[in-house]
């Protein structure tokens, strides 16, 4: 059950605290009984490293942008556009993408949980799991994308998607200005990952 | 029903403000690297479903106090086999 943990705040390499210690046994145990395999454990983890990244998002960002129709796929179906694109999906259920318009700014949440479109942006950043977030972002968007120095025009409507573990969203932002007939990978390179969270924008050319 | 799940946080005040951080980083400690790979080995292993394990981590009763990892690992800890 939950011990006392009081060291969340302040792990350090040097020390092996209460939780690494428990990572460690549970990672002996299950090895012992037979469940896993430690270099599956590795793989696991160099593959949330390296390819399972917001740069898969980035890509469908970009191609939205330039293709037309890939667009219209996208925001009818966005598990299935994705999917055409042969991203791995992960978490195997509806990915629905929101369009950013100039009069309205979509963010996405999971008040719930951590809920997330991982095959598109990777793994959750620790704020979007926290409580600050997951608590204001449905009752004070404003001020929340302050916290992120984000500023939008009072008349631009801002709408939040509340994620499930069924249904994940995946905000499709605003082209920058003064980047035509730019290719889609350099289009790419704009795309952040807050930007498809809806709390940053893309980057300017 | 006895249910009580700690995790219904919309709307609720008094958590205080977002603190964003660099999009490059993924981990704060390496323990979180392991942590997450055996949830998710053994979530394939088809020990528990989503929902089980959602209803384990959302009914801790210190859910608030463990940052998201902790409460992977206590949750598998409380659990184990």
């Amino acid at each position: 059950m939950a011990g006392h943990d009081h060291d969340h705040d302040h792990e350090h390499g040097s020390e092996l605290s209460e939780t690494q210690l428990r990572v460690r046994a549970l990672e002996t145990v299950l090895t012992e009984k037979g469940y896993i395999d430690p270099t599956a454990l590795d793989a696991i983890i160099e593959a949330y490293e390296t390819k399972i990244g917001p740069r898969n998002g980035s890509v469908v960002v970009a191609k939205a942008w330039t293709d037309p129709a890939f667009k219209k796929a996208l925001l009818e179906d966005a598990t299935k556009a994705v999917a055409s694109m042969g991203h791995m999906s992960r978490v195997g259920d509806h990915l629905v993408a929101v369009e950013n318009t100039p009069k309205r700014h979509n963010m996405i949440v999971c008040t719930l949980c951590s809920c997330y479109p991982w095959e598109v942006l990777g793994l959750p950043p620790v704020w979007y799991k926290s409580a600050p977030y997951r608590s204001r972002a449905v009752k004070d968007p404003r001020g929340v994308l302050d916290d992120f120095g984000i500023k939008l025009p009072k008349d631009t409507e801002i709408r939040v998607w509340d994620s499930t573990a069924e249904t994940r969203f995946i905000v499709l932002p605003m082209r920058p200005a003064g980047t035509e007939g730019w290719s889609e990978e350099k289009l790419a390179d704009l795309v952040t990952r807050d930007s498809m969270i809806g709390t940053g924008l893309p980057k300017a050319p | 029903m006895s249910y009580l799940s700690h995790a219904d946080l919309g709307g609720q005040p008094g958590h205080g403000p977002v603190l964003p951080e660099p999009e490059d980083l993924r981990f704060h400690a390496d323990w979180e690297r392991h942590a997450l790979a055996l949830v998710l080995a053994m979530g394939a292993t088809g020990s528990w479903n989503i929902d089980m394990s959602r209803a384990a981590r959302e009914t801790l009763p210190d859910y608030l106090r463990l940052s998201y990892y902790q409460s992977y690992v206590v949750t598998k800890a409380s659990e184990r086999a």
